[in-house]
């Protein structure tokens, strides 16, 4: 068993380390030394001959990273508040915002995105002073939508921690909630917090990727996750391989730090 | 009794809630309140606005659902839709969506015992990438891969091209929940005991392991109807399904808001049903779900 | 994919409608393969010059054309009710060459009563004077009228026998619903259905068309045709399933040419246009120093396989083009003095571009224009939309039209430089804001030009006024900046007699027969 959890340690370890490698890898071939992705073994892209295709597909992976996780840290951050907030509350409030929750994790993320995006074009154009850049309307749109099953997991978790015994001593002991929260269930819901929040990256990337393809959003600079869902087509043709299989393979590399990591601080947090 | 009520209603309770909440995100936009909103966007747009969301009426909010049934259309003359459209193109999804309900269940079965090979080996290493592989991969990808063979092929084939691809990825999330449901069950000290009573290890399985199972198992087919609905949307566009997703893409790019709330809710409603058949299946396979509630 | 089957109310994005209309219909007239003008729907014509200033046309209408239904005959009242309901309609700017048509658009901007516009549209030059012959009075004379007539569907019948008497709204239901044999044709072919999600059109063969193409020996009509998008629309013609298709993709342009690949260049251009009204682009100097700074060779630089860089408006080849333009490129250092002494790099300006797919390589060539303006302190933020047509027609808070820039193509009708002009005259959706420029006195010695060249009978001797108001639009005001003349690639089965895309852009699907052979499919699609 400890073998085990040793194992899923250095996993855990291993995928933020990607994670963290990939973003800065990206990061500092874009933005600190450009020239770097100049020559590229995958040649220039077809829709935009001017960028190599390292350019738009690494230079992009840092954008979707931080998108995805501005956008995970804010759902997972609104979803703990309605989470302890429905907890404090009880009763028919909790009912309440869960049936909130259910409704938004129901429906598919990129569905209530699409609406979202939708929403925001339409209000910027009418009114222009309101209109949000394409970066932060997507980072607030991925959380509109992902906030739900941060909430519902937390809510749960909450739910199980406050039955254990180690909380029934405290508060028997006189603990206010203030101090529980802080003593004990906050460094027991670290963890868990923190593999909600990398569990949601991958998420994000492909939720943006998809309303890409569909031209509804595009991210400002180049993402990632548009740059995917813009030149897929070429996949049609031989030629095409080489333009979309590095992003995708960034992608997949992606999923994979992340799904090591949360899996990694889910442990850590039993 | 009333847990299982409890639980449906928890499933229709998303409809109305879907329905007002894009309802009133739709109408909350300043469109066709102020005469200058008429300059901002096309007048046919801002009059389908004010004409099919009931703006200013009260119980606006059901008159999109009153035009569909009265036959009317909904949206713009030549993007509009009428209800008979709309159920049609929703039969068709929801063809697809089963059709890949079953697939993921195929998949699901393929992975887990893919995962259960011995460890180290071949099969069990694949195991471990493919998840990543298959949620790191947009639905758009293989369907474009796809979609040269069986596009305008006829035959039902790009229907069931469309569902095997949209199935892929929830299918192997729901493998990767089936195994480590399974896993956690067969270490369990009752499965022991069974063994050691003398049963084998398929009457062990089938008696035992798989009644307990099944509540996960059903638990996630929500989730699985979700995430199928969310590839629908891209694989009925590159296999050219003229279907719900299709629909409701060509809505929102048209700002067809009228038909984006009602899609919305239609969506819903697909999906608590789903919910509703999960709960009917459970009350059938199993008992802790018949005799919660009775004293 | 068209954007409304309505061919007199019509739409701004009218190039998409342009295959189903001249599939399914016919103009009064047709254009030969050498630009003549030959009888259409009217068997002949007279012309007379010009009681009151005015040009009248008298035509006479083929007794035998007959509409789909194979009962209802052609009628003069049928080009009476359509053309009234295209003045009225969303590309009515089109319409101001017709005795009366300006007042009708001067009332509808200004918003006048119901009952006032009506009056003006039953004044319109337009008048069935028996079943079979209809007068036509113009404004003033126009050499290009005939020419023009043949192939803008805005010009195009209306079946009054089932559509008078109907409300607006059941008369586009009529048009956008196709059901029962409606919308009735006169083409070769009939709308039977036509699926907006799904993408696709089919069309069946009109039995009853008076224009149907005679197949000879070995050779047959098509009996159903579907037009569809597809986003694998070169591997379905790889693989059989489609017998024709545009080759639209870049990167289906650079793999290896196919021995049916055909290229047609375009009577079209496209180019940058310019938001006159708001600063800092109300300043005529940087539209100029803008527009004479692109390097046009770098910006189509590996885009397409071949490009013609454009300096003007009309492409050459067109029938009253006139001589090519040099534009003499300024220098980024001159370009870069006037941008800052002007204030162009003051804000960013927004630039709109069609969003989606186009056999134009929009997305380069707008990155490539904001890296161009960058270089010479003009910030540039792309904005492509899927909404273009609405987004450009948008007047923004500030009461000037929406946009700063936008890129668009334009491409001839038919054989004459008014293709190309209509667009920006008063009343033309070109929301540039440029008719106010100077108390619209730029665009009235525009359209003065225009009238003293549409007098002249020859094409040829109007060549030099349209240069001059081709000058007036492009160096004197700098309303845009053209930036290339596009082409169209195309696939299509050897088998396909007759089907071709002209130089408008057109697919002759109304010409086209089936050479007999075994494995026919009957489908064509586009990519």
């Amino acid at each position: 068993m400890t073998a085990t959890r040793d194992r899923l340690r250095r996993s855990a370890w291993a995928g933020l380390g990607l994670l963290l490698g990939l973003w800065a890898f990206s990061f500092a071939t874009s933005a600190v030394w450009p020239a770097a992705l100049g020559r590229c073994p995958f040649g220039y892209d077809v829709l935009r001959p001017d960028s190599t295709v390292c350019e738009l597909a690494i230079g992009g992976l840092w954008v979707s990273l931080s998108i995805g996780i501005a956008a995970g840290a804010l759902a997972t951050l609104f979803g703990l508040l309605v989470a302890m907030g429905a907890r404090a509350a009880g009763g028919v409030l909790e009912e309440g915002s869960l049936r909130l929750a259910d409704a938004f994790f129901a429906l598919p993320d990129v569905l209530i995105l699409m609406v979202l995006q939708l929403a925001a074009q339409t209000l910027a154009d009418v009114h222009p002073g309101l209109k949000i850049a394409p970066a932060p309307l997507m980072v607030a749109s991925l959380a509109a939508v992902g906030w739900s099953g941060p909430a519902r997991m937390v809510r749960n978790r909450l739910a199980t921690l406050e039955t254990q015994d180690f909380i029934a001593a405290s508060k028997a002991l006189g603990a206010g909630r203030p101090f529980l929260l802080r003593r004990h269930l906050w460094p027991a819901m670290r963890g868990y917090l923190l593999a909600i929040l990398v569990a949601r990256i991958p998420a994000a990337i492909l939720a943006e990727s998809t309303v890409s393809f569909f031209g509804i959003a595009k991210v400002e600079p180049m993402s990632l996750g548009r740059y995917l869902g813009t030149s897929y087509s070429s996949l049609l043709y031989p030629s095409g391989a080489r333009i979309v299989v590095p992003a995708w393979i960034l992608l997949v590399l992606v999923v994979l730090g992340a799904a090591l990591s949360a899996q990694g601080a889910a442990l850590e947090s039993e | 009794m009333p847990k299982t009520v409890g639980r449906i209603g928890r499933q229709l309770a998303v409809v109305p809630i879907v329905a007002l909440g894009s309802y009133l995100l739709i109408v909350a936009l300043p469109l066709g309140a102020e005469e200058d909103s008429k300059r901002q966007l096309p007048p046919e747009l801002v009059a389908s606005y004010r004409r099919d969301l009931g703006i200013g009426e009260p119980l606006g909010f059901l008159k999109p659902w009153q035009k569909l049934f009265r036959g009317e259309r909904l949206g713009t003359t030549a993007q509009g839709v009428t209800g008979e459209e709309l159920l049609r193109k929703i039969s068709g999804s929801v063809g697809v969506g089963s059709l890949a309900m079953a697939l993921a269940l195929t998949w699901a079965l393929a992975f887990a015992v893919l995962r259960s090979g011995r460890r180290g080996s071949g099969a069990w290493a694949m195991g471990k990438m493919i998840p990543a592989i298959a949620f790191g991969t947009p639905v758009f990808i293989p369907a474009l891969l796809l979609a040269p063979y069986v596009a305008e092929a006829g035959h039902w084939l790009p229907e069931l091209a469309a569902a095997l691809v949209i199935s892929a990825s929830p299918g192997i999330f729901l493998g990767a929940l089936l195994t480590d449901a399974v896993r956690a069950e067969l270490s369990r000290d009752y499965v022991r005991t069974a063994l050691g009573k003398g049963l084998t290890p398929g009457a062990v399985f089938r008696r035992h392991v798989v009644p307990n199972v099944l509540p996960a198992l059903l638990d996630s087919i929500g989730p699985v109807a979700t995430a199928l609905l969310a590839g629908s949307f891209a694989a009925e566009r590159v296999f050219g399904l003229p279907y719900f997703g299709q629909l409701y893409v060509v809505a929102v790019l048209q700002k067809q808001v009228a038909i984006v709330v009602v899609a919305t809710t239609c969506f819903a409603a697909l999906l608590a049903a789903v919910g509703l058949c999960v709960e009917l299946v459970r009350l059938l396979v199993d008992p802790r779900a018949r005799a919660a509630g009775q004293p | 994919m068209p954007t409304t089957l309505d061919w007199s109310r019509s739409d701004p994005n009218s190039w998409a409608n342009y295959p189903v209309a001249l599939a399914t219909m016919r103009g009064l007239t047709t254009v030969g393969p050498g630009n003549e003008i030959r009888p259409g729907l009217a068997a002949s014509w007279d012309r007379q010059c010009c009681p009151g200033g005015h040009e009248v046309y008298t035509f006479h209408l083929r007794p035998e054309a007959r509409w789909s239904d194979g009962a209802t005959a052609l009628s003069a009242q049928d080009f009476v009710l359509g053309w009234r309901r295209a003045v009225q309609g969303r590309e009515r700017g089109d319409m101001l060459d017709l005795l009366g048509a300006e007042r009708v658009l001067r009332l509808l901007d200004e918003g006048a009563p119901a009952a006032a516009v009506q009056g003006a549209v039953n004044s319109l030059g337009v008048e069935a004077l028996d079943p079979q012959t209809l007068r036509v009075t113009l404004a003033s004379p126009k050499n290009y009228f005939l020419s023009r007539i043949a192939n803008v569907y805005l010009f195009f019948p209306a079946p009054s026998a089932v559509l008078g008497g109907r409300s607006e709204e059941e008369i586009r239901e009529y048009f956008d619903r196709p059901r029962g044999g409606h919308p009735m044709s006169l083409g070769s072919f009939r709308v039977e259905d036509w699926d907006r999600a799904g993408e696709r059109v089919r069309l069946v063969r009109n039995a009853h068309s008076a224009f149907s193409p005679r197949p000879d020996a070995g050779e047959t009509a098509a009996e159903v045709l579907t037009l569809l998008k597809s986003e694998v629309g070169s591997a379905l013609y790889d693989r059989g399933r489609v017998d024709f298709i545009f080759v639209d993709s870049p990167v289906a342009l650079q793999e290896d040419r196919r021995a049916d690949l055909h290229r047609q260049e375009l009577l079209s251009t496209y180019f940058l246009a310019f938001n006159t009204e708001r600063p800092p682009l109300d300043r005529v100097e940087l539209r100029r120093a803008l527009a004479s700074s692109i390097d046009r060779a770098a910006l189509l630089d590996r885009l397409l396989p071949s490009a013609r860089s454009a300096t003007a408006l009309l492409p050459p080849g067109l029938l009253g083009a006139g001589l090519p333009r040099p534009m003499a490129r300024l220098s980024p250092n001159a370009a870069t003095e006037i941008v800052e002494r002007a204030g162009g790099a003051d804000r960013p300006l927004r630039l709109v571009y069609r969003a989606g797919e186009s056999f134009i390589p929009e997305v380069a060539i707008a990155e490539r224009i904001k890296a161009q303006f960058a270089a010479i302190r003009v910030r540039v933020e792309l904005d492509p939309r899927y909404d273009f047509f609405a987004e450009i027609a948008r007047t923004g808070a500030d009461g000037h039209p929406a946009p700063d820039m936008y890129l668009r193509r334009l491409g001839a009708d038919y054989a004459h430089p008014k293709t190309f002009f209509t667009l920006f005259e008063r009343g033309g959706n070109h929301h540039t804001g440029w008719e106010r420029i100077d108390s619209g006195k730029a665009v009235e010695r525009f359209e003065a030009l225009m009238r003293e060249g549409d007098a002249l009978p020859d094409v040829a001797l109007a060549a030099p006024f349209y240069a001059r108001a081709e000058s007036i639009l492009l160096d004197e005001a700098a309303v845009i900046a053209p930036l290339y003349h596009p082409d169209r690639y195309y696939r299509a089965r050897p088998r396909l007699v007759g089907l071709a895309v002209d130089a408008f852009n057109f697919l002759s699907l109304g010409e086209m027969r089936i050479r007999k052979t075994a494995d026919f499919s009957g489908r064509e699609g586009r990519r």
